[in-house]
This record gives structure tokens, sequence and C-alpha cells, in this order.
């Protein structure tokens, strides 16, 4: 018998000055994915991705999610809290 | 009856309310402690952010014609936070030190001048580009906060 892959989909909770609902996620989605989606949700025009960053809070503390990496890589569960913030934020 | 002309200063600390309400809507999520003063034309914002096992600092945001110009960001003293003033001096021993942090001599100035956009000595003398009104997305000032947050956490000591 075939296994069946069981992918489901969750609803993370997208921080960005307000919290807003980011729902449809599917654990295989790339984390590179979901940051232009959050980024979507607040306005944040896509050309300006290589600004931005997601974290989220990993064993209390907060840790800066690989895009190349998938949500389920980081077991990211539904109603997770996860931060749209700058990337680069100092100068040259 | 018409209602009363709303003017620049009216605007500017609608803009400033708008960008501290979603400073206050996080402090439970990223354990900053934020206040606000109106300082008659104008707000200044003060938000408290502690290291964990580290230093506090008290960064006070002078935000006179906000979005115009980029608010003013200083380092007062810390043990100010219960009763914070507009008048509350800034000094060096208050500042972070790290990546990024200039220190007095390196920028004009008597204070160090962290290198960190949203504030109005990165933009000060041509020294970046990017300051607009509105400001984008990634220099606003909850960023500013966010960003200042983020570098003591992790940059800054």
């Amino acid at each position: 018998m075939e296994a069946t892959e069981d992918k489901r989909d969750i609803r993370l909770i997208i921080v960005y000055g307000v919290n807003k609902p980011l729902d449809g996620v599917t654990e295989d989605e790339s984390i590179d994915a979901v940051k232009l989606a959050a980024m979507k949700l607040f306005g944040v025009p896509e050309s300006e991705q290589n600004q931005y960053v997601l974290k989220t809070k990993i064993d209390g503390k907060d840790e800066q999610l690989d895009e190349a990496k998938t949500v389920e890589f980081y077991h990211l569960h539904n109603e997770q809290k996860v931060t749209l913030a700058a990337g680069t934020p100092f100068g040259a | 009856m018409t209602e009363p002309a709303s003017t620049p200063e009216d605007e500017s600390k609608a803009a400033v309310l708008e960008q501290y309400a979603m400073v206050v809507a996080q402090q439970d999520e990223y354990g900053w402690e934020p206040k606000a003063i109106d300082a008659g034309d104008y707000l200044v914002i003060f938000v408290r952010i502690t290291k964990q096992e580290g230093r506090t600092f008290f960064m006070r945001l002078r935000c006179d014609d906000y979005p115009e110009v980029a608010p003013e960001l200083r380092f007062v003293d810390p043990n100010e936070f219960d009763d914070p003033n507009v008048d509350d001096q800034p000094a060096a021993e208050f500042y972070p030190t790290g990546e990024s942090v200039y220190a007095i001599g390196q920028r004009p100035g008597p204070l160090p001048v962290p290198c960190i956009k949203g504030h109005r000595d990165y933009y000060a003398d041509g020294w970046h580009t990017g300051w607009s009104n509105p400001p984008a997305h990634d220099h606003t000032m909850y960023q500013l906060v966010m960003n200042v947050r983020n570098a003591i956490l992790d940059r800054w000591s």
C-alpha cells in the first residue's frame, strides 16, 4: 500500500506592526514563498523582498528563517507568530 | 459650523501616533516598553529595551515634523523610565556599542551615532539616502524601533 502524504494547511500570524493571519500555508512551502506572501499581506512591494527577512521564536529565542528551507523544517505550527522584519537595516 | 483646520503639527502627531500604536501593540511580543510624551508642537517617544543578562537601553525619538523629517534618535538614562522628560540629556555612556555604532569623533556631533536606517542622523549631510515622505516600509518609526531592538539583542552590547 502506498503511503499517502498528509500535508496540512496552517495559518501563520504575521507580525509587522499589527498581526495579520496568513492562511493556507503548506508544510512543504518554502520560507521564501511565505515571505513574499507575508509582504503582500502588508502591501510591501515584491521588489523590496531583499530588504526583508522572516523571524520567529525558536526555543524562546529570535531566529532568522533560512529562505531556502521549508515550513516543515522549522516545525512552524498553526497560529505561530512570524515577524516580518528589515533584513539589512545597517548602512554601508 | 466648520471643522477647525488641522495644523501641520496635528498631522505630524497623527502620523507618529499611528506608528506608536504599532509599537505599543507589539510590546508583549518583543518585550520593549514604550511611552509617549506630548511636547506641545511634537511628540517624543521613549522605548526601553533590556538585553537579556545585559544592559538596559532607553531610546528617545523626537518626532518633530515627522514624517517630513526622520525622528531624532538619542539614548538617555534608563533610570528615567518612570518619569521621562523631553529634556532628559543623552550621553555616550547610555549608548550601545558594537558593530555599526560610530564612536564620538567618527561622525559629526558630540554623541555616538548608530548607523541604522530610520533616524535623522542616518540621513544627515547625505550620509545615506532613502528617507521619503511617507517613509518606505523599511524606514518607518516602527521599523526603527524593531531594528534597534534586534541590534541590541543580536549585535550590540
